[in-house]
């Protein structure tokens, strides 16, 4: 346990961002696992598995708190090609309108942060189990996909709209 | 590109910045990029959104975890043997639950012989739940069998004989009762004290070994005989515990016991429990209705703190912790082995929140399981326990506060 327990403690906090709540979707985690551990047939890695437990369960309790999506100022309504909600449906129409030097570079790096940390709780939880995964995890894409049980171009698509919409929120609250 | 970004490969510069392209997309990206200043001020934007997720690293695991994600764990799989155990239990409650029945059908039988002039001999009446349950053709063996014997005996021993005799007769019929449950009750080793309490002996009870056979009978009699299940008490109304049990089955028993907790003000102690589950079930009510012994309450945050408060008498909390060194190495078997304990003699250890040891935990028991913990206590070097500082009406509580040894 102790060898897997700070992984899925990572993967865990970058999806729920709140450490109380990482703390009881970690203890779940490895219960469930021990509950489930004659059920574990081989077929991925262990940490995998175990990995794939801590997303589950980590967006279980995103979801059983999705008010705090509903309260984001972002708009929810669209709803992205893969299903999940698109916080900013604009940003993958390839519209490049701003043509100014982009707030992301030039904002200080705690403000940054201060603005990342905003704009993440505001993804809907899915594309945020992908992004934790690829930028927090540094996950293959093929990683992600057996994780998540995706197919590749879905784990593609989440990402870059996840990424795009980030972007947006994060430079559009300096505007 | 894709058929939806003709203009801005918007969704591929995504994959080509993490390298997750084929040739022929980086080929196209790179070319798009090469006349597009806005492409490459996005692409730059995402690397640097990339960077900030990567190095926005979370906090440490906290020190304390493992030992409660162990804790939990060993919970757990306590709880899965008690779980098992209590399965066993059961099925000896819900024979004393029948078997009371059992003892009350009797009665009735009894007095409807009685008004109709029919001499029914004591030593018939505790055995068995009445004549109308056995065969006429069985009846009528066992009374062509006494009569046999007859001659040969003396007149008072034919109530005795006649016992006996129709011994094959009641395995007939709890063959096709088809209680299953009955094999385990004779395993039990609980089932004998729970169905002498239930029943005093002497009276309307028979010998355990007896009552764990007539058990099934009374289920089997009171389908038969409806007129007589209307008069006499149900199972639930005999012993709480066995609700379920004598009419659904022993797994419907369980099943109610696991979901349906009993509330703090309807708790009256079966005659039939266990100590440990009356500990239990005073401990659930003197907290307020929360099952102590529930291995997702153990660690307590919040709303479970202040049930502890109440449970306690809410002056504990002031009190002085009790030291309990351990070396870190040992910390997290330790506490696993104690939480085990506590829950064992009904009670609640928390282990609270917070950052790194050491820490206090709160162990909040019943009354009667004091003695006993106050001895594993001390075994393990904590001193100094004494019942009377810091025990509420009937749970008592105390802090341990753990310190390190290097």
């Amino acid at each position: 346990m102790r060898a897997h327990l700070p992984q899925v403690w990572r993967v865990a906090h970058r999806i729920l961002r709140h450490r109380e709540d990482t703390e009881d979707v970690v203890q779940e985690v490895f219960l469930v696992a021990h509950r489930s551990l004659a059920g574990f047939r081989g077929e991925s890695r262990f940490s995998t598995w175990l990995c794939r437990i801590a997303v589950t369960r980590a967006l279980n309790h995103l979801e059983r708190a999705e008010e705090k999506v509903r309260r984001s100022s972002l708009s929810i309504d669209a709803t992205a090609a893969d299903g999940a909600p698109d916080p900013n449906p604009g940003a993958m129409r390839g519209e490049l309108v701003d043509r100014s030097p982009s707030p992301l570079r030039t904002l200080e790096s705690r403000e940054l942060m201060r603005r990342l940390r905003d704009c993440f709780e505001k993804l809907p939880s899915t594309w945020r189990a992908v992004v934790a995964l690829r930028d927090g995890e540094d996950r293959s894409y093929e990683e992600i996909a057996a994780v998540l049980g995706l197919a590749l171009g879905t784990v593609r698509s989440r990402l870059a709209r996840a990424r795009l919409s980030l972007r947006e929120c994060v430079g559009g609250e300096s505007s | 590109m894709t058929d939806r970004e003709p203009e801005h490969p918007r969704e591929l510069l995504s994959a080509w910045i993490d390298g997750e392209v084929t040739p022929e997309e980086r080929a196209a990206v790179e070319s798009h990029l090469a006349g597009c200043p806005a492409c490459r001020d996005l692409a730059e934007d995402l690397r640097a959104l990339s960077g900030a997720v990567a190095s926005d690293e979370p906090p440490p695991v906290p020190e304390e975890l493992p030992a409660r994600v162990a804790w939990r764990i060993r919970g757990e799989s306590a709880a899965a043997r008690r779980g098992a155990s209590r399965w066993l239990r059961v099925v000896p409650l819900t024979a004393a639950a029948t078997l009371a029945a059992v003892a009350l059908l009797v009665t009735v039988v009894v007095h409807q012989n009685s008004e109709r002039g029919t001499q029914v001999t004591p030593a018939i009446q505790a055995p068995y739940p009445g004549p109308a349950r056995v065969s006429p053709e069985l009846e009528r063996e066992a009374q062509e069998a006494a009569a046999r014997k007859k001659q040969a005996q003396a007149p008072g021993a034919v109530a005795s004989k006649r016992v006996a005799l129709q011994k094959p007769a009641l395995a007939e019929v709890r063959k096709d009762a088809g209680v299953a449950g009955l094999e385990e009750a004779k395993v039990a080793p609980e089932a004998t004290s729970s169905e002498q309490n239930a029943v005093p002996a002497g009276k309307t009870g028979p010998p355990a070994a007896a009552a764990t056979d007539h058990a099934p009978i009374a289920t089997r009699y009171r389908s038969d005989r409806s007129e007589l299940a209307t008069a006499k008490p149900s199972a639930a109304e005999v012993a709480p515990e066995a609700q379920g049990g004598a009419v659904g089955g022993v797994l419907g028993g369980v099943e109610n016991q696991e979901s349906a907790a009993p509330p703090a003000a309807a708790y009256a102690p079966s005659p039939a429990a266990s100590p440990a589950e009356t500990r239990r079930a005073r401990a659930l009510a003197a907290s307020g209705g929360t099952d102590l012994a529930e291995p997702s309450a153990k660690v307590i945050k919040g709303e479970g703190f202040r049930d502890l408060d109440v449970a306690c008498g809410g002056s504990w909390s002031a009190m002085q912790p009790l030291s309990w060194r351990l070396a870190a190495s040992e910390r997290e078997r330790a506490v696993g082995d104690l939480g085990t304990l506590v829950d064992g003699l009904g009670g609640r250890l928390s282990i609270p929140s917070g950052p790194g040891f050491p820490t206090v935990l709160t162990i909040g028991i019943p009354r009667d399981g004091w003695d006993e913990l106050r001895t594993a206590l001390k075994k393990r070097g904590i001193e100094g326990v004494a019942l009377d500082a810091h025990a509420g009406e009937r749970v008592a509580c105390l802090r341990v506060e753990i310190r390190l040894e290097d």
